[in-house]
């Protein structure tokens, strides 16, 4: 049986948690919501948890590719990540980076590289988070 | 085709269901809401919902604005601990991301993760702690 589909325009929570009560156009819903996200391990190199991720991919030390399962309309989709520190006291402040242009990713995968902030050497490590926004196709 | 056209559907309890067909689309159960996105693909809106944000105006005002955060710990320069009011499922598992202001190439990373918290540091490009503005969004399954 095939599922139905509910269309209204506004959502609104009658504040029994805030005490407020708070209306949202479902514009913001769509058009807010994560369409992906990951907490990787890049050291046993594996998902520990994922939102519409079809597999990771483990390219060299530091570097992984990302693939998503309903993919992104276009390359204009934001991704911002974070991860553990690296080891060892002091400069280990890691970023997680794209590989590639603005806008040049494919709609389906991202590439990224992890690096120490202060050496820009690529390190594996435990807890890259990475979140997705955007449309999806 | 029939159309029901009105202003207000109200539960007659918080454990109200909304069924179409035999799938609940708005019920109790844990993930249990999808929609659909802006082409023809499905998207889950209790996964793709962010469960914990803040903005950090560090050292000053710690809180600056924020959801789902009970409270912050200052526990040393560039290093605060983010109490959740509602916690994850686990602390293994979840997203996490941040930025800051530009402060000599400060990043924002995290030293800790727990299912009620987490802890999250500032550093510049040579190591150094430092308070910054710093925004965070959190992703994952609650408990």
């Amino acid at each position: 049986m095939a599922n139905g589909t509910i269309a209204f325009d506004t959502l609104q929570t009658s504040g029994q948690i805030t005490g407020t009560a708070k209306s949202l156009d479902t514009d913001y819903v769509v058009n807010g919501s994560a369409k992906a996200w990951i907490n990787l391990n890049g050291i046993s190199f594996g998902l520990r948890d994922s939102f519409n991720v079809t597999s990771v991919t483990d390219n060299a030390t530091g570097d992984h590719t990302v693939t998503i399962n309903n993919d992104f309309s276009n390359a204009n989709y934001s991704a911002v990540g974070c991860c553990l520190a690296g080891t060892g006291s002091g400069n280990n402040g890691q970023v997680v980076s794209s590989f590639g242009t603005a806008g040049g990713a494919p709609a389906g995968s991202l590439r990224f590289a992890v690096q120490y902030s202060s050496s820009q050497a690529k390190n594996d490590v435990d807890g890259i988070s990475i979140q997705f926004h955007g449309d999806i196709a | 085709m029939s159309e029901i056209i009105l202003d207000t559907i109200t539960g007659k309890s918080t454990a109200t269901t909304i069924t179409i067909g035999s799938t609940p689309v708005v019920s109790s159960s844990a993930n249990s809401m999808t929609i659909r996105g802006e082409g023809t693909a499905q998207t889950s809106i209790q996964q793709g919902l962010c469960k914990c944000w803040g903005l950090d105006n560090e050292g000053a005002n710690p809180d600056t604005d924020s959801f789902n955060l009970a409270s912050s710990t200052d526990n040393s320069t560039g290093n605060y601990t983010k109490t959740f009011t509602n916690g994850f499922a686990a602390g293994d598992r979840y997203c996490v991301v941040g930025t800051s202001n530009e402060n000599n190439y400060s990043t924002v990373f995290v030293s800790a993760k727990a299912a009620g918290s987490t802890t999250i540091k500032n550093e510049n490009i040579s190591g150094a702690a430092q308070d910054n503005t710093t925004g965070y969004q959190i992703d994952g399954d609650l408990a």
